[in-house]
């Protein structure tokens, strides 16, 4: 008689639980997804589902947990960390098919959401009732839910809003055995330790979120757009702290540089000066009494800051267009090199002159080029190097580079990832924040949700990645992993 | 520091207390190295050892089976680096908040969190304290960006940065918050603060169970700071606007338009002191059931209530809190439950009695938390939820 492999039973078992076309296992069909976009590591799968429910999400751990396979959740793969990789291969976990919107209660701005349904539908949805979901990633048109929760995700106007964890109640929530366990709910303040809070950012690693409780919050009365326009970096910088110390909070405070500039005027011709050092996107939200007053003070102080021109949005056209420039800017670089790589590093902003001045240091250095769009209100830098990956010298000098900026970001009480998470990219940088007793404790918690570590294994810590990096594909990945040791 | 524990009394741990059982013994560390010491020679002796601040939220938990020793650490309050540009300080757990608070006055600037007077930055932090900015500011878990702490085992942990934006690891602090010191010892936190309020105009509403609900959703929709209810025992309801002039102008306008009895209240203050009374019950349900679930609960009989309307937690207070109180706990947590709420008793027939519901399976994997971060079971044992 012919046994089958282990895997072969496995994904035969898959296929009997979830019908042949939602159990992908063919090399071409797996193909696509093979990494997130940190498109430098690559590794497939050895199979990908698509669940539909909590109880096929249950039901294909609790295979995999009896197989000894590992389990990566995915969602849109738009995460920069390779948290999406399937590192060990094991199965992909794919939430396409739990995009679904469960409820929504207006009255106590709340809803419940599958976590494959994409951020930006979630806000479109409840906009008539004067309620938005409020990360908002600049990902947004394609990310999940299940993935800002994962990752705790960012976005522009978290400055004045929160962040993921600020915005979430419960979960549902399958662990790697396929048990499936409530953490917090609808109301606030639960009694006992906030396991919620301790699941959003954990990058998959203690288990499939299949619902999600968040809080909406109101969608702003009015709101004043303005565009600052700074003839140096310097200046630009300085205008941050100036609007932080004036005691405005704005709800959202973005810079973008030269390069960037000119990439998305090229891209989307909102008008923006081809010769500016820097621009400054300020918003102001609120009440609309007193809001004008405010933005003259903004203004004001820009223009003291050495701002040569303040604009404010016309209308809501072009402040739409603005955010657009602002939000798909990473991709309008694609015309300077084939590949980029986006860092994520935080500081305090009072020190951004400094770093700034620091970072177009390094990529002198390293001979390469690097562009700055980032959230500069909360220091929260993504200084994104253009290289070529098909040159592996320069991508080694692209990982030392980055490497060298995460650790400058260390030493000024900063953190190595404000929103994109640890993944396999930063793991061995975690020792520039964590000792080996904050890694111990970290590790033993993951341990009590994932006792075997089958859950996105490879992740997030550094001591079980070890010995796996040496096993993914690709002399990228290879390069890439080898530079970051 | 004094001596070793030798089952005798140590002065003044006669005044600290949970839920009646005195402190057999009590220290006052001066630095983290004396805190180490003290969580070593919990370990050597197994004691049970219970972090204090000011101790104005020990009525939070379930009762211990002992009370070995009580860590007062208001000696560590020492307020350290503060950016006021960054929006970051950092400040010794034994700092009062009202230190911190008249610190950073100096710069406009406010950390949004509340406790009774006494209270300490690493006791709100544990206890998840929150007062009546809960609904527009949230609590600690939301304020908190770093700490130092120390864990049961002995393991010094650096949580968090001194940054307002990080998602570096498993977020450790989020979990601290809200453990009653089950986990670990605050000595150092980093907060992210917020500029202060240039104006704040609190307005009271006398008004009916039944009327509340109507002003809180008001209140809401307007953008209010806090929207708190009293029943001393003549029901009322105090909203505050907090912000710009001209939109707190306008807001106060909108509401005054609409309940032309509200009359303009003093600056809403902070918390009152712990309540004298017996009976001290909390609760929580999705904020528009909360003035229906006074309701129900009132039915059965007079009681006190402070209400955070738009949060949908309340505290419930009686002056009889002894045995004969069983029934109406009993009722209330009924009332509380079928409205998918959840509750805690901090005074009454406590003893013996589990003080949190209804029971949760996530407790379950708090347990495990706990045995990892404290192997040897001498931080804060029994208290949590589930008895641990
Ligand atoms: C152009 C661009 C701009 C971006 N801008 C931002 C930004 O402004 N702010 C920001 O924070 N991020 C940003 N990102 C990063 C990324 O979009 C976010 O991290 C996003 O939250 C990832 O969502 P996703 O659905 O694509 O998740 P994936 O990439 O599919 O997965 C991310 C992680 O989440 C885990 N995961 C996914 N679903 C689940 C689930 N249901 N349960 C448990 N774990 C799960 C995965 O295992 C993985 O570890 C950007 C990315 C790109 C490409």
């Amino acid at each position: 008689m012919h046994e089958l492999s282990p895997m072969k039973a496995f994904i035969a078992s898959l296929e009997k639980l979830l019908g042949r076309d939602r159990v992908l296992h063919t090399p071409a069909a797996r193909m696509a997804y093979e990494c997130d976009a940190l498109t430098i590591a690559k590794h497939r799968p050895d199979v990908v589902v698509l669940p539909e429910s909590t109880q096929e999400v249950s039901a294909v751990c609790k295979l995999a947990h009896a197989t000894g396979v590992a389990v990566v959740p995915r969602g849109a793969g738009t995460g920069l960390s390779g948290g999406a990789l399937a590192a060990d291969g094991g199965v992909m976990i794919a939430t396409a098919r739990m995009n679904r919107i469960l409820a929504v209660d207006v009255p106590n701005r709340r809803a419940v959401v599958q976590p494959g349904l994409v951020n930006t539908p979630l806000s479109e949805a409840v906009r008539s009732e004067g309620l938005g979901f409020a990360p908002d990633p600049s990902s947004q048109f394609a990310c999940t839910l299940g993935g800002n929760v994962a990752e705790n995700a960012g976005g522009p106007h978290t400055l004045k809003y929160g962040v993921t964890t600020n915005h979430v109640l419960g979960l549902t929530v399958v662990r790697s055995d396929g048990s499936i366990v409530t953490l917090g709910g609808t109301a606030e303040g639960l009694p006992g330790y906030d396991l919620v809070g301790l699941f959003v950012g954990s990058e998959g690693t203690l288990g499939v979120a299949t619902e999600i409780v968040v809080k909406l919050v109101a969608l702003p009365e009015a709101v004043r757009t303005m565009l600052a326009v700074f003839d140096s970096i310097a200046h630009a910088s300085d205008a941050v702290g100036a609007l932080i110390r004036s005691g405005i909070v704005p709800a959202a405070l973005e810079m973008m540089d030269n390069l960037v500039i000119r990439a998305v005027e090229a891209a989307y011709g909102f008008g923006f000066p081809l010769d500016a050092a820097a621009v400054l996107i300020v918003e102001l939200d609120g009440l609309a009494a007193g809001l004008d007053r405010q933005a003259v003070r903004a203004s004001d102080i820009l223009k003291a800051s050495g701002a040569r021109e303040v604009r404010l949005a016309k209308d809501e056209a072009d402040r739409q267009l603005l955010w657009k420039s602002r939000k798909r800017a990473v991709g309008a670089l694609g015309r300077y090199a084939p590949a980029h790589a986006t860092q994520d590093g935080v500081i305090p902003p009072s020190k951004l002159p400094e770093v700034l001045a620091q970072i177009a240091r390094i990529a002198d250095r390293y001979r390469i080029r690097i562009a700055n769009v980032f959230h500069a209100g909360d220091g929260n830098l993504h200084p994104i190097a253009l290289f070529d990956d098909r040159d592996e010298d320069e991508i080694r000098r692209v990982i030392a580079a980055g490497g060298e900026i995460l650790r400058l970001c260390a030493s000024l009480g900063g953190s190595i990832t404000g929103e994109h998470g640890i993944g396999i990219e930063k793991l061995a940088h975690m020792e520039l924040l964590f000792g080996p007793d904050d890694l111990f404790i970290q590790d033993a918690i993951r341990r009590i949700w994932d006792p075997e570590g089958l859950m996105n294994p490879g992740k997030l810590l550094p001591q079980r990645a070890c010995g796996e990096v040496a096993r993914f594909s690709g002399a990228t990945a290879r390069a890439q992993l080898g530079g970051l040791r | 520091m004094s001596g070793p524990v030798a089952g005798g009394w140590s002065p003044g741990a006669a005044d600290v207390a949970i839920d009646g059982l005195p402190a057999r013994r009590i220290e006052r560390p001066e630095s983290e190295a004396e805190v180490a010491e003290l969580v070593a020679r919990a370990r050597r002796d197994r004691l049970n050892l219970v972090p204090i601040g000011g101790g104005t939220a020990l009525s939070i938990g379930n009762v211990p089976r002992r009370f070995d020793l009580a860590v007062d650490l208001r000696n560590l309050d020492q307020i350290g680096a503060y950016s006021a540009p960054d929006l970051v300080v950092t400040a010794q757990a034994g700092t009062r908040l009202s230190d911190l608070d008249t610190f950073l006055a100096a710069s406009s600037q406010v950390l949004p969190l509340e406790g009774p007077p006494g209270a300490t930055l690493g006791g709100i932090a544990a206890a998840e304290q929150a007062g009546r900015h809960r609904f527009s500011r949230g609590t600690p878990r939301d304020w908190l960006i770093g700490a130092r702490a120390l864990t049961g085992d002995g393991r010094w942990l650096k949580i968090g940065a001194k940054v307002v934006k990080n998602v570096a690891g498993y977020d450790v602090g989020r979990l601290l918050c809200g453990s009653l010191g089950s986990l670990a010892i605050f000595t150092e936190l980093t907060f992210k603060v917020a500029p202060r309020p240039q104006t704040a105009a609190v307005w009271r509403i006398a008004t009916t169970l039944a009327g509340a609900e109507s002003i809180r959703q008001l209140a809401v929709h307007l953008g209010a700071a806090s929207i708190e209810l009293t029943a001393r025992p003549e029901i009322a309801v105090e909203v505050a606007f907090e912000g710009e002039p001209d939109a707190v102008a306008w807001q106060s306008e909108r509401l005054v338009a609409r309940f032309a009895r509200a009359e303009q209240a003093d600056a809403a203050g902070g918390p009152e002191a712990p309540s004298s009374q017996e009976l001290v019950w909390t609760f929580g349900v999705l904020p528009d059931r909360l003035c229906r679930a006074l309701e129900r609960c009132l039915a059965g009989g007079p009681a006190g209530v402070a209400a955070h309307l738009g949060s949908g937690i309340a505290t419930l207070t009686a002056a009889s809190g002894g045995p004969e109180a069983v029934g109406r706990l009993q009722a209330w947590s009924f009332e509380i439950e079928a409205l998918g709420g959840w509750w805690r008793l901090e005074r009454g027939p406590k003893d013996g009695r589990e003080c949190f519901g209804p029971t949760r399976a996530e407790w379950a994997i708090a347990a495990e938390i706990k045995k990892a971060m404290d192997p040897d079971g001498i931080l804060s044992v029994g208290r949590m939820p589930g008895g641990f």
